[in-house]
């Protein structure tokens, strides 16, 4: 079944790997979250068949963030997008491509938004739980 | 120019839990004075000791001006913080930093930081490299060491459109960047 260009994925962000915009003093994500050549990512509309939700691809995990992106954003950047179902994840797919250019990486990291939070977080905020976890 | 010339290299092992860095884990060594003008000229060193998974990281900072540029300190905190990442800390199978990263980042910011320019994101690769990355005054600058390849840059002026990249090795031109960000 093919995936359309609205489809969204979700890919989990360590808070390791968001950065301080000081324009706005808000937290962004950085293109280093886009740089797999196979860049693992969650299927929104076969996590809702199975009845999973968008928290649950944390697992639990209080460095986790969560953002998304669409089949159709990756496509623009010359991605290939795929669904590739792992054991105990059947909502797993990949974003497949050489992203060894920065405005491919930075491109998709434009288009990227917030899920989990549902708004970019204050970097104080991130400063702040990167400092209690010693990151 | 920048002000500063940093080595860093691992010591003895010692026991002590791994944390960010605070005031009480810098230590300052000054040159003992001499009757003699090249006493004023002399560089002076600061040792910055951070203990880190059961060992002693030691990084010198060598400076040619009287103070601490204040992008020292919180890029050196922030570095040891990123070496703390155990294998698959973004649980997508990523690697740990490799530790000769952070002497070979240190040390290229040493070339084109000034006293005064901000220090930098520092943000871990899933290859087990490093990325130092700046966004302010509308661009973006990003200076990435791969695990395997030589240092890249990226740059963007989100107010002239002027879009920049490739190879890190042309550091006049970084730190023109950089003063530009500043």
């Amino acid at each position: 079944m093919s995936i359309r260009d609205d489809e969204r994925l979700l890919r989990r962000v360590h808070i390791a790997l968001l950065v301080r915009d000081d324009d706005t003093g808000l937290a962004r994500v950085s293109s280093g979250v886009f740089k797999d050549r196979e860049l693992s990512v969650h299927i929104e509309s076969v996590l809702k068949e199975i009845g999973r939700s968008a928290e649950s691809c944390l697992q639990n995990c209080n460095t986790l963030k969560l953002v998304s992106i669409t089949a159709g954003n990756a496509r623009q950047f010359n991605q290939a997008v795929c669904r590739k179902p792992i054991p105990n994840d059947p909502s797993h797919g990949l974003v497949y491509g050489s992203k060894n250019n920065p405005k491919i990486q930075n491109g998709l990291r434009a288009a990227a938004i917030w899920v989990i939070p549902n708004t970019a977080p204050l970097y104080a905020d991130i400063e702040t739980e990167k400092r209690i976890l010693g990151i | 120019m920048a002000a500063v010339a940093l080595e860093y290299s691992p010591t003895q092992p010692m026991y002590r839990p791994s944390k960010a860095l605070t005031d009480n884990q810098f230590e300052s060594r000054r040159e003992t004075s001499v009757a003699s003008s090249a006493a004023f000229t002399k560089p002076r060193e600061l040792a910055f000791v951070i203990p880190s998974e059961g060992r002693a990281q030691r990084i010198l900072v060598t400076l040619t001006t009287d103070q601490l540029p204040t992008w020292v300190k919180p890029t050196i905190s922030a570095i040891m913080g990123v070496q703390t990442l155990p294998e698959n800390w973004d649980s997508y199978g990523a690697k740990k930093i490799k530790s000769d990263l952070f002497s070979q980042s240190l040390s290229f910011l040493g070339l084109i930081m000034d006293t005064t320019s901000p220090a930098p994101s520092v943000v871990p690769l899933g290859d087990g490299g490093l990325q130092l990355e700046w966004h302010r005054k509308q661009q973006d600058l990003e200076i990435a060491f791969p695990a395997d390849d030589t240092p890249q840059f990226f740059y963007q002026n989100k107010t002239t459109g002027v879009e920049q990249e490739g190879s890190a090795s042309d550091v006049a031109n970084l730190a023109q960047l950089l003063r530009n960000i500043a």
